[in-house]
């Protein structure tokens, strides 16, 4: 006679576990199980065993426990099935679902009394899941259902490009500014595998920065200051020059400390020039109705922040965006999209769409994710921000 | 609602940080389970997470964030799944000074590929400051062999601002409308 079912948790006893394992499993059972299975104190009165077919002596742990107890369901587990004649195999890495699954499956062919409680090694994949087991085991099925999470249908404002306000837009070119100077000496320095000097004047003396692409590393004279106020001033108000360093130079360049200076590496110091000179205008040559692209997230622990970075880089590295359209989703000032795109442009990161992603992927607005409030508290917790 | 289960799960190889990374922005002391490390990563460090770490984030009226590390020992790969249920997304962190660091990226996008597709990933490079190849850059294109565009940051993980960057990272990819 079938042992009478009830809803008490499955009693499960382990072979082949050390204690951490075990305890792992006791609040895989208590959380994702959701109490369904528990651990047995003794393991006598566990209804089903899971066995460990990777420790040591995992055949003759098998062996004892079949002979001590030869009525008891088993969940075998192993990297590779381990062809038993007995036992619901379950492949590592272990997915907590299908091990509960397979305990509940194990725990029912012992309720109704089977005979022969072989399951090969393809048991606990997603159609056996839906094979039909002798007895009521719906009622035991915590597992797929219950912990499968359901997408909330949250309301997404609607955008149109069309909507977009009318913004005084304010356009420049790199080229007329320092930012423009720089690139052309870095660049070249790039090219030739040289490090440059590149030396500004300023209140009758000239300030140097040199960078070295070997070392990926600037050493600037001029404060972040300085630079700043430089970075909006047109090139032609500048007094300029540069030059080329040999490696005796370089090295000595590159560890003097007869001034004050300032390092970073060629990208950040790129960025914030790049960021500096936009000052929230757009680059001459980009539309702000047209998609723009991000080859990849800008490495933004490193590089001078600016204002919704991580947002912006977290909606166009999804898929390409007119500036105008990720100001208007994000609902952030225009010319910190500008800005951010000058500074990633600058890397190399960013550029308008091609002309097939242009036509043939229209942008889809990100859904909001059900844990939205929560992302908040979380966003709050970590930065006073949400 | 208060007593939820919701967790960010770190993982990564032996030495990346995990521990470190936990430590810098848990509310509590972190929950480890050290031993002495055995064979091959004996070389990297003392000791070694073998079980799981526990870290936490408390955002007030009784609601929590659990921070979980994985074991940094392949051996132990049968718990990864059981920790990443009801993860909102995962912290994989890159040792940059390890022999093979794109070996160990492809094991962990293998192991944690149903996961990773479904979730978020966001992706730090530790140890940088003395093992600047390979280069961000490299490791994106890397990224593109398994056609996942995730973000990839240097960190260091002593630098608690660094791993809350890469949270911040990870919470706007998974909704890009938080803060409107």
């Amino acid at each position: 006679m079938p042992k009478q079912k009830t809803a008490d948790p499955i009693q499960v006893t382990t072979i082949g576990l050390d204690t951490r394992s075990q305890e792992v499993l006791r609040m895989a059972f208590s959380t994702a199980g959701k109490g369904a299975c528990i651990l047995a104190d003794n393991e006598a009165s566990a209804e089903v065993g899971i066995c460990n077919m990777d420790c040591s002596d995992a055949r003759t742990l098998w062996q004892q426990n079949r002979e001590r107890n030869p009525q008891r369901p088993m969940v075998v587990i192993s990297v590779n099935d381990p062809a038993l004649e007995s036992g619901i195999y379950v492949p590592k890495p272990i997915n907590i679902v299908k091990l509960i699954d397979a305990i509940q499956q194990a725990h029912a062919i012992d309720c109704i009394e089977q005979s022969q409680a072989i399951v090969t090694a393809s048991a606990i994949s997603n159609n056996t899941r839906q094979q039909k087991i002798p007895g009521n085991i719906n009622q035991f099925h915590t597992g797929n259902n219950a912990l499968k999470s359901i997408q909330e249908d949250i309301a997404i404002p609607d955008v149109k490009l069309d909507e977009i306000e009318k913004t005084t837009i304010s356009y420049y070119s790199p080229h007329e500014f320092l930012q423009g100077k720089l690139h052309e000496a870095f660049n070249f320095a790039h090219e030739k595998h040289v490090a440059t000097q590149f030396s500004i004047k300023t209140d009758g003396d000239w300030m140097r920065i040199t960078a070295d692409p070997v070392h990926d590393k600037v050493i600037s004279e001029v404060s972040d200051r300085e630079l700043e106020k430089l970075c909006t001033t047109p090139i032609f108000c500048i007094e300029t020059k540069s030059n080329f360093l040999n490696k005796k130079e370089t090295r000595y360049e590159l560890y003097r400390n007869d001034k004050p200076h300032s390092e970073s590496s060629i990208d950040q110091f790129l960025w914030k020039i790049a960021l500096w000179t936009s000052s929230g205008r757009i680059q001459k040559g980009i539309n702000p109705s047209s998609p723009i692209q991000l080859k990849h997230w800008p490495n933004l622990t490193r590089l001078k922040q600016s204002p919704n970075d991580i947002r912006i880089a977290a909606l166009l590295s999804e898929q390409p965006g007119a500036p105008a359209l990720v100001a208007k989703v994000l609902g952030i000032p225009l010319g910190q999209v500008f800005s951010f795109y000058a500074a990633a442009h600058a890397l190399g990161l960013a550029a308008p769409a091609t002309k097939d992603k242009k036509q043939t992927s229209p942008f889809n607005l990100p859904k909001k994710n059900k844990h939205h409030t929560l992302f908040g508290k979380i966003l709050h917790k970590i930065s006073g921000t949400n | 609602m208060p007593g939820n289960n919701h967790k960010i799960i770190f993982t990564g190889p032996v030495g990346a940080g995990k521990t470190t990374a936990i430590s810098a922005i848990s509310d509590i002391p972190v929950l480890k389970t050290d031993e002495n490390a055995q064979d091959m990563t004996k070389k990297r460090k003392q000791t070694t997470t073998v079980a799981m770490d526990y870290g936490l984030l408390n955002l007030g009226d009784g609601e929590r964030i659990h921070l979980y590390g994985t074991p940094g020992q392949e051996r132990f790969d049968f718990m990864w799944d059981i920790l990443t249920h009801g993860g909102l997304g995962l912290i994989l962190l890159l040792d940059n000074s390890r022999p093979d660091p794109f070996k160990d990226m492809q094991f962990f996008l293998n192991s944690f590929n149903e996961f990773i597709s479904d979730k978020k990933l966001v992706i730090g490079i530790t140890h940088m400051e003395n093992n600047p190849e390979p280069t961000i850059e490299t490791y994106h294109q890397h990224l593109n062999q398994y056609e996942i565009k995730a973000p990839v940051l240097e960190v260091d993980a002593r630098k608690k601002e660094d791993i809350e960057t890469l949270l911040k990272v990870l919470l706007y990819s998974l909704d890009p409308w938080l803060g409107k």
